[in-house]
């Protein structure tokens, strides 16, 4: 709450800076007030318990700050960071553009802490409504007009069917809150499980959840959306939506319906949509020329490996989820960083682009290499690690989706090893790009998680002797 | 289901009204009467509000969706001048998916609610729709939630500013219009 | 319902009807009239004494015209506006208490259609749909100037209607509540002198304001600013259909007159109602009330004519900054100061 809090408030005030007529240099605020808000969670999970205060402004129906929050907003926050620091040096002018993504950063961690299917719209929107936005912020630029309009008609579109999951699951529960939903949706195995009603408001709410996240039938945004938007949007998409968007859907499938009977009604449907969305993902990113493309087509397949987690045990997949989210974020922020130098130097992110990037940067080489390796899951990297984890967790209960996962990484292995070899292989000479002292500062961040948690797993799977809720 | 004879006339009237409105919305060829169906179905459902006792809900429903969205989407369409000339061609392929699919989830609807229909609360407590029962529920329990959407109506304001103003860059483009805006 | 409850109220909403027609009839005499004098001319005074029949003389004489519809113009639509100008500002008179009960019959008859649970939303509600009647005639014009017209008519509306609605809430914080009926008997005391403009001052002038605007009065007419757009969103209208625009426009004056004496002054309370004479006689009560309210409203609408004669009409971009950037600021303070009022002496 107080990290939330301290974000909104942060963010409000970073708006009413930026009224007068002077430039002030707000980044390095905002990075302070990210850390303020990272700060305050080993605190609160420490304490494990929410203050008087809290309780009294939020009522534990509305939101719950317990530790499994806590940890996806500790990774949100981190991810968010990274895109700030990585992309703010020149990127993010004025106060109303930093002003947006910590509002739409202020959503992403109500997605982290709902109880209520109210805060989670309210969540999802706060999130989505400051993205539309900022995909079109180069206003001038057709490709980012045409990747606003089309992720605001896609926003509308999915928001609309989850209004109509919500409406589905209230009239076939009597009830919004998800902790009584958990009690009632089951229905008694006697009246045969859950109530027509509430399988299709599952279904409806899933679809909706599903068009955030891109998986496949309803990714056909995605690409686009992606290629358009300004490259700090798509990595805050790609990296900060997803990874809040996963913690909605794992917190309400893995609470409000996580009972054997109603799990037996929705698992096999997006067990399914999961094995579609690796092949599709990794396939469709096969067939692409450009890399800002590709890494649209790999976050697709992202997804669909995150989606494991939310059909295997949450007991295990929890933990699995974080270090993935975690490895996904820090190696999408390298190989964005690294994309959106080289766009700015060739005017394009073509693979050609890149030939001789390795041999002309050595530790942004080294760097990238890194990124990719983590991306296609290759050991002594976090990706490794989180997709160990998740594989494993998925395995007792969906043994032939983690085949489909298996297979579809040893596709994604094809593509990464294009860019390397563009970068590595090629003759050409590259364009030497000297990063700035703070974008090393953060690029070694990124390196440090991948590796540490690559490394060494049990520093994040360790908190699992804690109680989680 | 209940009998059709039970249902009461006024919601099969209203229903037979909304129905066929949002029908004309999506075969209509004018946009322009498109929008001025879609004004005509918001008045039916709130009519259904109304016959709900949510009249509350009623007239919001038709402050907030007839009289100021739908105006600035007369307003746009109005300016942007649309032809049906300039329609672009839908083909026939896609009309036919559009409403198989439609057609299939309209299936979906009706059968799940048709299913559970015993479970659904028939009579919720007289007067939940009303003012002073809405205003004691949204300010004391749903608090949070009325002042996030404070939060996500600041965000859009922000945007849409953002999305609005002049920049900088592009000092040329204010000379043509002439007068200074300040 | 009871049948003799349906009779009533199908009386009281013809009668309400007659009157609001004939009053809308009349103020075109009136306007002429208050024209004339701020003006120093007599007016029309050819028809009967004073010129009394001119307003029925210019309706025969409207009726009558021949009516064209443009080659270009989307026929049903271009029908259809005028028709739903007629209609918003008719209906909205259905909420407004006109006067305290009367006693007929051995029944206590209420002076006003329905007293909703919402009477200050359900005008909202009505004034924000009312926009429509203009839009749709000036598109359906097919007319460059027309189309002018109703695009200014709706962003009009649509910026004057804020203001209107938060100098409403500050109203509706004092008043606990939404019905017009409850917001006048509220205004009862003090001898029938408590009217909310002592407590709202700042809140009647930006609820005036947007009233002239709402109801596209001077100097807020610039829908049908004939210097430059011909005759606005009517341009291409004759005979009754033009009659209608001209009628509605009225009718709005009349309603929205009602609207502010109800909200502001008191509605029908008047000093020294509470006189122990006046519970014996209900009807004497009922009838000086309602006598009371339309000379209220005569008066709003004299200010109205007054305001119209005597300042000139708006830039656009004026109008535009004194809705966004005068008013709105202005009703939010004025709510914020109320609440202040509110929470320090505890209203």
């Amino acid at each position: 709450m107080r990290s939330l809090l301290l974000i909104f408030l942060g963010a409000i005030a970073i708006l009413f800076a930026g009224l007068g007529k002077k430039e002030i240099r707000m980044l390095p605020w905002a990075i302070a007030l990210l850390l303020g808000a990272l700060v305050f969670i080993p605190m609160d999970w420490i304490a494990n318990e929410q203050p008087d205060w809290v309780n009294h402004i939020v009522p534990y129906f509305m939101m719950v700050f317990d530790r499994s929050a806590l940890a996806f907003m500790a990774v949100i926050i981190i991810a968010a960071m990274l895109v700030l620091g990585l992309f703010g040096q020149r990127e993010i002018t004025g106060s109303d553009q930093l002003g947006l993504i910590l509002f739409s950063l202020c959503g992403a961690l109500i997605l982290c802490s709902f109880t209520h299917m109210v805060m989670l719209f309210l969540g999802i929107e706060a999130l989505s409504i400051p993205l539309f936005v900022l995909a079109g912020s180069r206003k001038k630029d057709l490709r980012s007009n045409e990747a606003a309009i089309k992720y605001f008609l896609m926003g509308a579109f999915s928001t609309a069917i989850f209004l109509m999951g919500c409406a589905f699951v209230y009239g076939g529960t009597g009830t919004l809150d998800l902790s009584v939903m958990q009690r009632v949706i089951p229905g008694s195995a006697a009246m045969g499980g859950m109530t027509g009603l509430a399988k299709t408001g599952v279904v409806l709410l899933m679809t909706g959840l599903c068009f955030k996240i891109a998986a496949v039938p309803f990714h056909f945004w995605s690409p686009d959306v992606y290629e358009g938007s300004p490259n700090r949007t798509t990595l805050f998409m790609a990296t900060v939506v997803k990874i809040a968007s996963f913690s909605a859907f794992f917190r309400l499938f893995n609470f409000a319906f996580s009972s054997p009977l109603a799990h037996g009604n929705w698992s096999f449907v997006l067990a399914i949509l999961a094995a579609a969305t690796i092949l599709v993902g990794n396939i469709g990113a096969l067939a692409q020329r450009n890399l800002k493309r590709t890494m649209a087509y790999s976050s697709i397949a992202h997804a669909g490996y995150m989606l494991l987690a939310i059909l295997a045990n949450p007991l295990e997949s929890f933990w699995a989820l974080i270090v993935y989210s975690l490895a996904y974020a820090g190696s999408s922020a390298v190989v964005f960083y690294i994309l959106n130098k080289v766009q700015e130097k060739k005017g394009n992110t073509e693979f050609e682009s890149f030939n001789g990037f390795g041999r002309a940067n050595r530790w942004l080489g080294i760097l990238l290499i890194l990124a990719l390796f983590s991306m296609a899951g290759i050991p002594v990297t976090a990706g490794f690690a989180g997709k160990f984890l998740l594989f494993s967790a998925a395995f007792t209960g969906f043994k032939w989706l983690v085949i489909v996962a298996l297979l579809g990484s040893a596709i994604s292995i094809a593509y990464y090893f294009r860019v390397f070899r563009h970068a590595f292989l090629t003759e050409a000479d590259g364009d030497i790009i000297k990063p700035e002292w703070q974008d090393s500062v953060f690029l070694a961040i990124a390196a440090t998680v991948l590796l540490l948690i690559g490394i060494w797993p049990a520093l994040i799977t360790g908190l699992q002797l804690f109680e989680l809720h | 289901m209940p009998e059709l004879s039970k249902i009461p006339w006024p919601f099969l009237i209203l229903s037979f009204i909304s129905i066929l409105c949002a029908l004309y919305v999506v075969t209509s060829n004018s946009p322009i009467r498109s929008v001025l169906a879609l004004i005509l179905t918001f008045f039916s459902i709130s009519a259904h509000y109304v016959m709900l006792n949510a009249q509350f809900l009623a007239i919001v429903n038709l402050i907030v969706y007839a009289g100021a969205i739908m105006v600035l989407f007369l307003f746009v369409l109005m300016l942007l001048n649309l032809n049906k000339e300039t329609e672009p061609l839908k083909s026939n392929k896609w009309l036919i998916g559009a409403a198989v699919s439609a057609g299939l989830l309209l299936l979906v609807f009706t059968a799940s609610i048709q299913t559970s229909s015993e479970h659904i609360m028939r009579h919720p407590e007289a007067g939940t729709g009303l003012v002073k029962s809405l205003g004691k529920v949204l300010f004391t329990d749903y608090l949070v939630p009325f002042e996030l959407s404070g939060i996500l109506f600041l965000a859009a304001m922000v945007g849409a500013v953002m999305l609005g103003k002049r920049d900088a860059a592009n000092e040329s483009d204010t000379e043509i219009t002439g007068r200074e805006e300040v | 319902m009871e049948l003799s409850l349906l009779f009533e109220k199908s009386v009281l909403i013809l009668i309400l009807t007659a009157i609001t027609l004939g009053i809308a009839t009349y103020l075109t005499y009136g306007e002429r009239k208050v024209a004339a004098f701020l003006q120093d001319r007599l007016g029309p005074n050819r028809a009967g004494i004073y010129g009394i029949f001119q307003p029925l003389a210019d309706a025969g004489k409207m009726f009558f015209k021949e009516e064209l519809i443009p080659r270009n113009a989307e026929k049903w639509l271009f029908i259809m506006g005028p028709g739903l100008a007629m209609v918003t500002a008719c209906i909205t008179s259905a909420v407004i208490p006109w006067g305290t009960d009367l006693v007929l019959f051995g029944r206590n008859i209420s002076l006003q259609v329905a007293d909703v649970d919402i009477g200050i939303l359900y005008i909202m509600g009505i004034v924000s749909v009312g926009v429509y009647g203009i839009m749709i005639g000036g598109w359906a014009s097919n007319n460059k100037y027309s189309l002018y017209g109703a695009i200014r008519a709706s962003s009009q509306m649509i910026s004057y209607e804020l203001s209107m609605g938060l100098a409403l809430i500050a109203i509706i914080m004092m008043s606990g509540s939404l019905s017009l009926r409850e917001i006048v008997d509220q205004q009862s005391g003090w001898h029938g002198m408590k009217w909310n403009i002592l407590f709202q001052p700042l809140g009647f002038i930006l609820f005036f304001t947007c009233a002239l605007a709402e109801t596209n009065r001077a100097p807020f007419d610039l829908p049908e600013c004939e210097t430059e757009l011909i005759g606005g969103y009517h341009t291409e209208y004759s005979s009754m259909k033009l009659g209608f625009y001209l009628f509605a426009e009225y009718i709005n004056m009349f309603v929205s007159s009602a609207v502010m004496s109800i909200v502001y002054l008191g509605g029908y309370n008047f000093p020294f109602m509470d006189a122990a004479w006046f519970s014996t006689h209900p009807n004497w009560l009922g009838a000086i009330s309602v006598a009371v309210m339309f000379a209220k409203v005569s008066f709003f609408i004299f200010l109205f004519m007054w305001i119209r004669w005597t300042l000139p009409r708006f830039r656009y971009d004026q109008l535009m900054h004194l809705g966004w950037k005068s008013l709105i600021p202005l009703a939010l303070i004025n709510m914020l100061l109320t609440g202040l009022g509110m929470l320090l002496w505890g209203k």
